[in-house]
């Protein structure tokens, strides 16, 4: 490959280009994700919030309990949250390889190019 | 833009064991999960007869939090819920339990549900993670 000149900025420009749309594409998905999984939540809580008051005003359930069942949703929001987080961390590692196969598939096109050109 | 080229190699190439799906951890996820719906079960008994079985779950709890400690820092949200959920088991439930020395039928059958749709979110997240 004597001879062979590769234009380092070229490079750069396109993957930057590439690397731009497939941080947008992932963070996009990410928003709809957790807005999608809020919505299931509050859902399933407000049909199990109106049994249990029907369980409570029966005398079924003591207020001790009510409470114990109404705090575990407490917690599925918080499981929900770190949920979104486990999940951005293994896609952005996913994102990681991602960019270097964008980087490595620019580059190579570009020494082809450079190659076929010389 | 060598900033951003480097992250992704950085991430790469340093440990990232708790992003990788864990048999192990799966297998422990599901039988904590069917261990703590035994224990709710049995708060229709004493308390004070079955404090035992309180002390046990708490410490298996604790095991398994150890135990993902151990897969590293990229780990923290599968310890973080474990945490979340023995707050909710051995710290909620138990104390209630304790206080009103045996739950209500009706009670159990609610939070058997719960504890189940609690262990789905650690469930779901090592499923997801790096096969």
């Amino acid at each position: 490959m004597t001879g062979v000149k590769i234009d380092i900025n070229s490079i750069l420009k396109e993957a930057r280009i590439q690397i731009n749309n497939l941080a947008s594409a992932t963070a996009s998905k990410y928003k709809d994700e957790a807005t999608a999984a809020g919505e299931r939540i509050l859902l399933s809580m407000r049909e199990d919030l109106e049994k249990w008051a029907q369980l409570y005003a029966e005398g079924r359930i003591t207020t001790e309990e009510l409470e114990l069942l109404v705090r575990s949703y407490q917690t599925e929001f918080a499981l929900a949250g770190l949920q979104m987080a486990g999940l951005a961390a293994i896609r952005v590692r996913e994102l990681g390889i991602n960019i270097l196969n964008v980087v490595i598939d620019v580059t190579l096109r570009l020494v082809a190019a450079l190659i076929a050109s010389a | 833009m060598r900033n951003i080229l480097l992250l992704p190699i950085f991430l790469i190439l340093t440990g990232c064991a708790g992003l990788h799906y864990n048999e192990a951890s799966q297998q422990r996820n599901y039988q904590v999960r069917d261990i703590t719906i035994t224990v709710i079960d049995k708060s229709r008994e004493d308390y004070s007869q079955n404090k035992i079985f309180a002390s046990i779950l708490d410490s298996i709890y604790s095991y398994s939090i150890k135990l993902e400690g151990k897969r590293g820092k990229t780990n923290i949200p599968t310890i973080n819920m474990w945490k979340n959920v023995d707050a909710w088991v051995n710290g909620n439930f138990i104390t209630v339990w304790q206080k009103e020395n045996q739950l209500s039928d009706p009670s159990i059958d609610e939070m058997k549900k719960r504890a189940v749709r609690l262990f789905d979110y650690i469930i779901n997240l090592e499923n997801s993670k790096v096969k």
